[in-house]
């Protein structure tokens, strides 16, 4: 047999060429439906040698042409879902029809189980010992022995190329995505085991629901416990200059630590790293209403707009450590302690000219400010991570020992101010995620109380004609104590049905403030009580927020429709004062977006929306704000209704790599009151305000374009800003219409001259302008200019130097500043050190002047910056 | 327990009814040489091969298909648990036809190409092997500038494989190029339940090839052209580290599986 096969291969072989057939036909189903995509393969008679084959088209047929000079050949027609047919014909040019019957094919679900990649949920362990290597030194060294694990430059793990997403350290997470701190400081000496976590889901709720390819690395210590740490440590002059952060830790089987102290005069103001907040918090904050507010102050220096470093004078102390310790069932406990001590000191002038509608009134002030910063966090979180719930409870105490201290010569007269700024705050947050049937729900509960004990005392006394019946005296000192208590509490999930997504949330805010107020003089002469506050007020809100989100096609929208009631109470027993308001408030907000062609988009959104006074809106009698500002608000509460209209063009082109916007934006705010600002001869503002409904439009107007020409391997940038604000005021008792414009063009050029040297150069021209019924006041211009060079000669090496020149119209003249620096980075690759040498401010400038517009007066001050410096510093692991 | 089990029997004969309108994915293993320079510079990504009802499929990584289904979840925050895919596209295969599409997701741009290749292929006779438990037959092609060797089992006469090659009389189960700088490896058959195709084709623009090399071209020199996105504005400092890391990275990608535009 097999001797005939070969024998017929030889001549089907040898012969070939001689005859063509051609075989087709149509392949139908037994309800006469033609069969498309099934392989129909000729082959030599009971053998698997295809000589050609063919798919069934659309309409079923099929057409093969073969040579060969068997006598007789095989026709196989395969198709899933229908029974195999294999055919014998005569090697002749015919029309061959098949009818196909039904069948279930039966498919072999085969899964190779040791695929190197998907081995799934297995935990593997790499011993230290096993992979260590003469000249490591930290566990970071020997992980990059481990097969499947490659160390990145910038510290970032990977593990079978992918990154990890989390690395523990006997199963804790304390640093989260800093763990490159740990990494590079931790000796591998004293670590035993690295444990790989394959497909490693960190929020266990979510387990079952959304897959991860990931995987995590845990580290199994030797001892019970290891200490390290890195330092930064920096000096310079003059003065004395030093910038300092030590930055130690401690892990533990059950207890975690890193701690942190920073110390610097330089003017790097490292309280800001205290406030490292998600979009979310910050969006809850602002609902909540309960960041420190101060009410009284000293009469403040306007700071520079621009690098505060060039300006801060500051002395800071920053303590922080965080704590995790692990308790039983899954919980863990995390505590977060901070410690800030500030003193920081302003010196300068300001020229002030108010407007009135007749006249202008021109104040001097020297100014030297002194502040001084204590503050205390703490926040306690316990949380619980299982496969059933999760869970977040955070218990967050602040306190803030504030003072101030300015003194300010105003003409030849001397004024002093003392401020005691405190303020307390306790907080409670709960977050849960748990199932409910198919949905993930999630419950938010917050409860706050809070405390303002603040007191401003003047030298001399002010407001003579109000406070001592028209006679100079010595001392006045306003009180002021407010307490507040607050709570949110929403429920809320996410479903999608189709092209829609629906995110309901039900949820009730309370908050209750009492305000306590008293000023006292020197003379104790007029000691009525029209100088006390005893507020009680309430606020309460109900709400329903309906989120929508459609999709479809070129089409965005998204619709949000919350349903908010609003209880508003506010009494003061003593005087007898009291209003109450409930409000049913509608907010919908729609945008839409839709997609024109390849490269425009249009999109353009409408929104309504009410706010509503706060406590420090409506106070029925005077308050000393500061020395030269009494007020007191006795009217109706600040009601505010928003409608906004929006409305943008975009271009992208990335093939010519042309970018270009056009964004439009209207606001109208309509007011219940109008604000009565009395200037008083010595400057002194008073303001009511008045229950009259008023306007306030905005208009916005702002464009962007760029473009990238790769022949010169350079970006320009272009960009244009245009605002208008129309409003009333009242001035001295007239009812004024007031116009505020504000221009501002930008231009930008970023050129890569070489892979190793880039170059930016923007200009800024800013002009503002305002206008008092109808009448211009002076224009105010500032330009704007910046070239950086980046200079790279080496990997380990970097130098830059920026340049700034600024140029303001000031009220009688013009001021220029001129600002250089030079950066010079070297990292010492073999001992991970980082020298960096910084010269700030190579030029000298002593000081700084500009003009700003406010409402109703034109303000010019001069800051005094920090001189010329040079600092050195030095990065290196404990 | 009669009724159970004859119960249970109807169920199967129901399964085995609806397995003539089943979808399947096919998973691969790609071994690519990235740096075409470097032999070890070898990377790997699973590749899904989803074929839908036997009329069209779907090739993709496993990472785009995670990220496209998590995008189009309740979950969204998910998407920071997964890692970047090794390539962007997705190719869709309709089965009647030649017309291949590729969609191309550069986050911030969305690209569309539309093709027609009609493979040439060269059935080796004689030589067969086991992949996966399926007998695979040999066959050869030349693609955009590479040659390539496919086993192709017809006992699963799915007319489809790897990637964008097609028109074997069944399944393409491995596949190389001559000298094996891609390499796919099917080390999974299995039934699929989910059959959305979780790609948005709307939001991807048609673009000619030719645009669509512009477009690389230029990215390549100024990599951070793909973060241009109205709305967000990204510091210059920012803009220079992508730059500078983007550009040390394509030093070593220099190796593409199309090698030559046309195929030829």
């Amino acid at each position: 047999m097999k001797q005939i096969l070969i024998l017929g291969f030889f001549i089907g072989f040898s012969l070939c060429g001689y005859s063509q057939t051609t075989i087709s036909g149509i392949l139908k189903t037994e309800h006469a439906k033609p069969v498309s995509s099934a392989s129909v393969t000729i082959t030599d008679l009971n053998t698997d040698d295809i000589l050609n084959y063919a798919i069934s088209d659309g309409d079923g047929r099929f057409s093969i042409s073969i040579k060969s000079s068997s006598k007789e050949l095989q026709l196989n027609i395969r198709s899933m879902g229908y029974k195999t047919i294999v055919k014998s014909f005569d090697n002749k040019t015919q029309t061959l029809d098949f009818v196909l019957q039904e069948e279930a094919t039966e498919l072999k679900e085969v899964v190779i189980k040791s695929s190197p990649i998907s081995r799934k949920g297995d935990t593997i362990n790499y011993s230290v010992n096993a992979f260590s290597k003469q000249e490591d030194r930290t566990i970071a060294d020997v992980l990059k022995n481990m097969p499947g694990i490659e160390v990145l430059s910038d510290g970032k793990i990977l593990y079978q190329g992918k990154p990890i997403n989390k690395y523990y350290i006997e199963g804790l997470d304390l640093l989260e995505g800093k763990y490159n701190l740990a990494n590079s400081n931790l000796p591998y000496k004293e670590v035993t085991k690295v444990q790989i976590l394959e497909n490693h889901q960190p929020i266990k709720i979510l387990d079952s629901l959304v897959y991860s390819d990931q995987a995590a690395i845990n580290i199994k210590l030797k001892n019970s416990y290891t200490f390290t740490g890195q330092a930064k440590i920096g000096s310079g002059l003059s003065p004395l200059l030093w910038d300092v952060n030590l930055t130690p830790m401690l892990f533990s089987k059950k207890q975690q630590m890193l701690s942190s102290y920073q110390t610097n005069n330089t003017g790097n103001n490292v309280a800001s790293q205290l406030k490292v907040l998600t979009l979310e918090d910050l969006l809850e904050q602002f609902e909540r209403n309960d960041e420190k507010q101060d009410w009284l102050a000293i009469q403040q220096l306007k700071v520079p707009n621009f690098s505060e470093k060039r300006w801060l004078d500051n002395n800071i102390h920053l303590i922080t450590t965080n704590y995790l310790y692990k308790l039983k069932n899954d919980y863990e406990l995390r505590l977060n302690l901070s410690y800030l001590n500030d003193y920081q000191q302003q010196n300068g002038f300001t020229n002030t000219q108010f407007f009135t509608a007749n006249d202008t009134i021109n104040l001097f002030e020297n100014k030297y400010n002194q502040l001084y910063t204590n503050i205390l966090e703490t926040n306690l979180t316990l949380q619980k991570n299982t496969n059933k719930n999760f869970l977040k409870n955070s218990l967050q105490f602040q306190g803030f020992w504030d003072s101030q201290q300015g003194a300010i010569q105003l003409n030849n007269d001397n004024v002093k101010q003392r401020l005691s700024n405190q303020y307390f705050k306790l907080s409670n947050n709960l977050k849960t995620l748990f199932p409910l049937g198919k949905q993930i729900i999630t419950l938010n509960s917050y409860i706050g109380l809070n405390k303002t004990p603040q007191s401003l005392t003047v030298n001399p006394g002010q407001f003579n004609d109000l406070l001592n019946n028209g006679n100079a005296f010595d001392e006045v000192a306003q009180e002021i104590a407010l307490n507040t208590f607050y709570t949110n509490n929403s429920l809320g999930f996410t479903k999608g049905w189709k092209q829609f997504s629906i995110s309901p949330k039900f949820g009730i805010q309370f908050e209750k403030q009492n305000l306590d107020s008293k000023i006292l003089t020197s003379t104790d002469a007029t000691q009525t009580n029209i100088f006390e506050n005893n507020l009680d007020w309430s606020r309460s809100k109900i709400y329903f927020n309906l989120q929508t989100q459609y999709k479809k096609d070129k089409w965005r929208m998204e619709l949000t429709m919350p349903l908010n009631f609003h209880n508003y109470h506010l009494e003061d027993k003593p005087l007898q004062k009291e209003q109450n308001l409930n409000r049913f408030t509608f907010e919908p907000r729609l945008s839409l977006n839709y997609d024109l062609s390849n490269f425009w988009r249009v999109g353009s959104s409408a929104s309504l929306s009410n706010q509503f006074g706060t406590i420090n809106q409506v106070y029925y009698n005077y308050i000393l704000q500061n020395y030269r500002n009494i007020q007191r608000i006795d009217a109706p509460l600040p009601e505010m209704q928003n409608i906004s209209y929006s409305a943008s063009i975009n271009y992208r082109n990335p093939f010519n790599a042309l970018f270009f916007s056009l964004v439009y934006s209207n606001t109208t705010t309509t007011n219940n009151l109008l604000y009565n600002t009395q200037i008083l001869d010595n400057g002194a503002t008073e303001l009511q305000a008045i229950a009259q409904d008023n306007k306030r439009q905005s208009h916005n107007f702002s464009t962007r374009s760029s473009k990238y020409i790769s022949s010169i391997n350079t970006n320009l940038t272009l960009s244009a800003n245009y605002s208008l604000q129309d409003f009333q005021q009242i001035l001295n008792a007239v009812i004024t219409d007031i116009a505020n414009q504000n221009w501002r063009f930008n231009g930008k050029i970023d050129t890569d001259i070489t892979d190793w040297l880039n170059m930016e150069l923007e200009s800024i021209f800013q002009l503002s302008n305002n206008k008092i019924q109808g009448q211009n006041n002076q224009n105010i211009t500032q330009k704007f200019h910046k070239f950086n060079v980046n200079f790279y000669p080496k990997d380990n090496q970097y130098i830059g130097l920026k340049t700034e020149y600024i140029k303001n119209s000031l009220l009688s003249e013009n001021k220029e500043n001129v600002f250089a620096d030079i950066v010079y980075r070297y990292t010492w690759k073999k001992k991970n050190i980082d020298f960096e040498w910084q010269w700030n401010n190579i030029f000298n400038t002593q000081n700084y002047r500009t003009v700003s517009i406010d409402n109703f007066s034109y303000l010019e001050s001069n800051f005094n910056l920090r001189p010329t410096q040079v600092l050195f510093k030095v990065r290196f692991s404990l | 327990m009669k009724q159970y089990f004859i119960n249970l029997l109807l169920f199967f004969l129901l399964i085995q009814f609806a397995y003539s309108q089943t979808n399947y994915r096919v998973k691969y293993e790609l071994n690519f040489q990235i740096d075409s320079t470097n032999s070890k510079s070898i990377q790997n990504e699973i590749m899904y091969l989803d074929i839908k009802k036997s009329k069209y499929s779907y090739f993709r990584p496993e990472s785009i298909f995670l990220k496209d289904s998590i995008l189009q979840s309740n979950n969204p925050q998910s998407l920071f648990s997964i890692n970047k895919p090794k390539f962007n596209y997705t190719i869709e295969k309709v089965f009647n036809n030649n017309n291949i599409s590729s969609y191309y997701d550069y986050t911030a741009f969305k690209f569309k190409l539309s093709e027609s290749i009609d493979f040439k292929w060269e059935i080796i006779n004689g030589s067969t092997k086991t992949v996966l438990d399926y007998k695979v037959h040999k066959a050869t092609t030349s693609f955009k500038g590479r040659n390539y060797t496919a086993w192709y089992t017809n006992e699963i006469s799915i007319q489809d494989g790897p990637y964008k090659f097609k028109g074997l009389p069944g399944l393409i189960l491995e596949l190389y190029d001559e000298k094996n700088h891609y390499h796919f490896k099917a080390f999974s058959i299995q039934e699929l339940s989910d059959n959305k195709p979780y790609i948005v084709s709307e939001e991807y623009k048609l673009i000619s090839n030719k645009d669509f090399n512009d477009f690389k071209e230029r990215v390549k020199q100024k990599p951070s052209l793909v973060l241009q996105n109205p709305g967000i504005q990204i510091p210059k400092e920012g803009m220079d580290k992508y730059d500078r890391n983007h550009r040390e990275r394509n030093k070593h990608k220099n190796n593409p599986i199309e090698l030559k535009v046309n195929n030829e």
